[in-house]
């Protein structure tokens, strides 16, 4: 099976990069598999997953009812609470995906999604707040497990 | 591990926030909105070599970076005071085309565009580019995703990666461009000059044909009589890379024509305190509040601004497309907001035209790439017409070349007074006596979409959108209705 393990995020916003920097740690572990990374989640979206079987993405999150480092799992479902673009800068992964598919391309088959609970991602600095760098081998460790990577 | 399923609204407070307050009468006193601020900007530069502000700044915002990246560089040519060789200037000026053209192109069938093609009125979930591919077909969102693609790639051949470029050096860029590429990107110029004329056609068709569209185009709703800024080139047409800036009057006299260096003789930022949002105004001019007119120093960048602000395009296909518009609309400025499509569109054929003029240029494959900076850098300015309008970096250094100070004017802070003043128009238009319509959300929206505001970096984490709230607020100030999109 063909999978792309696709890190988002912004390195240099603090938290918001930890999606970019478990992406890479999981290279460095498997330098083998195919990881990339990218600041956005909408049509560019169908530039990199076109042609792979299996798509993981991970990227940051903010439920404000977690602790900062902790990993969800969610479904491409659970992504679609609306269509509605008032964002001005692109569209959801689930509508990327949902135009791709009615467009004829050859979209992943098994899409899983990580969100990785955040605390700052306002302010710019290149390292994550010390509470989820603690935690970054550890989440490593479970999606690993968790995809059998 | 948790499994759950998001809340849009839970991790975007405060994102995107519209607030109304009406008087006692229940009619609308102010209206404004409310963006996270990004912090700790300066501090973040201070310190580091000059030379990592093309590689940093475009990750300040994910949507315009390639417009960061060469606005970056510029201030670097300005501050180590060496001037890029023609041939640096040409790549990096067809690079900012393939921008230009990608993200007007990308904003109008994804985001601007479904209002007009679906329908102002039609449901939220189908207005969108899976709703216009609905409507137009499967051939045309084929269509979309496959310029998009082509211009993309040829960002990515100049820049080195598409998302985050690499290419720009004071003095010139990293490496030339090959015969091959100079082929691919004259394919791609001639597809996507083919695809804005056909694309200029479509609006012709679905909205100036529509008299209930065009009445909303020209109506009084999104009009405010503004000043307006952009770049033009040395015959006062538009230009997105090089050039001076052009500042013209509500009746399109001009005002003022400065090099980008001098902006802080003319800018200047009002602070309120009720936000973060500095507010850009033009200082000979001065500061009136939130109102328009010739006695506001109120401003406004963008597409239509910058056509505004041009005596017409330098390309042949553009300017007719230019002429067309202002003789549809009554001749120039326009100050309709939703204009700002039309103009996209003018635009994006410009941009894919002069695309085409320089990967035909024979200069552009010139080994003669850089000039090699020998000056003492002190302090440099840099300025480009990025998608969303007028965009200026501001660096001071020591002698070493490490940065002591760093300003950035975006655009979206140029616009943000007219947003206000956009937003509050629209609320006092429907909201009377306490009656607050459903329907204002989208109008609201509609002036928003129209300027496609840049709000940080807020949109990186998932969902990967931002929602927009609108409070009302009753004359105590209590919360009388709370709106939001779904």
């Amino acid at each position: 099976m063909k999978t792309l393990i696709l890190g988002i995020g912004n390195t240099i916003l603090t938290d918001d990069g930890v999606g970019i920097r478990v992406a890479q740690k999981i290279k460095e572990k498997k330098p083998d598999l195919e990881v990339i990374e990218a600041s956005e989640t909408g049509v560019a979206l169908l530039d990199y997953v076109v042609g792979y079987d299996k798509l993981i993405i991970i990227d940051s999150i903010k439920t404000g009812n977690g602790e900062p480092g902790e990993l969800y799992k969610l479904n491409l479902k659970d992504l679609r609470a609306s269509t509605n673009l008032f964002s001005s800068h692109g569209i959801d992964i689930a509508t990327a995906f949902e135009l791709g598919q009615g467009l004829g391309y050859e979209m992943p088959k098994h899409i899983s999604i990580y969100g990785v609970e955040t605390k700052n991602t306002m302010t710019l600095g290149e390292r994550c707040t010390e509470e989820i760098e603690e935690k970054l081998l550890s989440i490593v460790k479970q999606i690993m497990e968790e995809e059998k990577l | 591990m948790r499994k759950i399923t998001i809340d849009p609204i839970t991790r975007l407070e405060g994102h995107g926030k519209i607030e109304i307050f009406l008087d006692e009468e229940g009619e609308v006193n102010r209206a404004y909105f409310q963006i996270p601020e990004l912090r700790g900007f300066e501090k973040f530069c201070e310190g580091r070599p000059a030379e990592e502000m093309p590689r940093i700044t475009p990750r300040i915002c994910g949507v315009c970076p390639t417009a960061h990246h060469l606005c970056a560089t510029k201030a670097l040519d300005d501050l180590f005071k060496v001037e890029p060789t023609p041939t640096a200037k040409k790549i990096r000026e067809l690079m900012n085309c393939a921008f230009q053209a990608e993200d007007h192109i990308f904003h109008f069938f994804f985001l601007g565009g479904p209002d007009f093609v679906i329908g102002p009125e039609a449901p939220a979930a189908e207005r969108n580019i899976l709703g216009i591919v609905a409507k137009l077909g499967k051939e045309t969102g084929l269509k979309v995703i496959e310029v998009r693609k082509r211009l993309r790639e040829v960002i990515e051949m100049i820049g080195g990666k598409a998302i985050h470029p690499v290419c720009g050096l004071p003095g010139g860029v990293s490496k030339p461009v090959t015969e091959e590429e100079r082929k691919r990107f004259i394919e791609t110029a001639e597809y996507s000059v083919e695809f804005s004329r056909w694309a200029l056609e479509l609006f012709d068709n679905t909205v100036l044909k529509n008299k209930e569209y065009l009445d909303l185009v020209t109506g009084d709703i999104y009009k405010h009589r503004t000043y307006y800024m952009g770049m033009v080139d040395e015959n006062n047409k538009l230009n997105f890379y090089d050039g001076d800036l052009r500042v013209v009057d509500p009746n399109g006299k001009e005002l003022v024509k400065f090099k980008g260096r001098d902006y802080l003789d003319h800018i200047r930022e009002h602070v309120e305190p009720w936000t973060y949002v500095r507010f850009s105004y033009l200082k000979d001019v001065g500061w009136k509040g939130f109102v328009d007119g010739e006695e506001s120093g109120v401003f406004r960048v963008n597409s239509l601004p910058r056509l505004n602000v041009a005596d017409g395009m330098a390309t042949p296909l553009a300017q007719e497309a230019y002429e067309k518009m202002y003789a549809a609309l009554g001749g120039k400025p326009v100050h309709n907001t939703l204009a700002f499509h039309w103009a996209r569109l003018i635009e994006t054929l410009y941009a894919s035209e002069r695309m085409l003029e320089l990967a035909r240029d024979p200069e552009l494959t010139s080994p003669n790439i850089r000039n090699i900076p020998t000056e003492t850098p002190k302090e440099g300015v840099g300025v480009i017409e990025a998608p969303r309008g007028t965009l200026f970096h501001h660096y001071k250094t020591d002698e070493k070349g490490i940065i002591t100070e760093a300003n950035l004017i975006v655009a979206t802070q140029n616009n943000s007074a007219c947003m206000c003043m956009d937003i509050e128009k629209a609320a006092k238009s429907l909201i009377h006596k306490g009656n607050v319509p459903e329907g204002i959300l989208n109008m609201v929206e509609m002036a928003f979409r129209a300027y496609d505001p840049c709000h940080g970096c807020a949109t990186h984490s998932l969902p990967g959108r931002v929602a927009l709230e609108v409070d009302v607020h009753d004359f105590r100030g209590d919360i009388v209705k709370k709106l939001k999109t779904e």
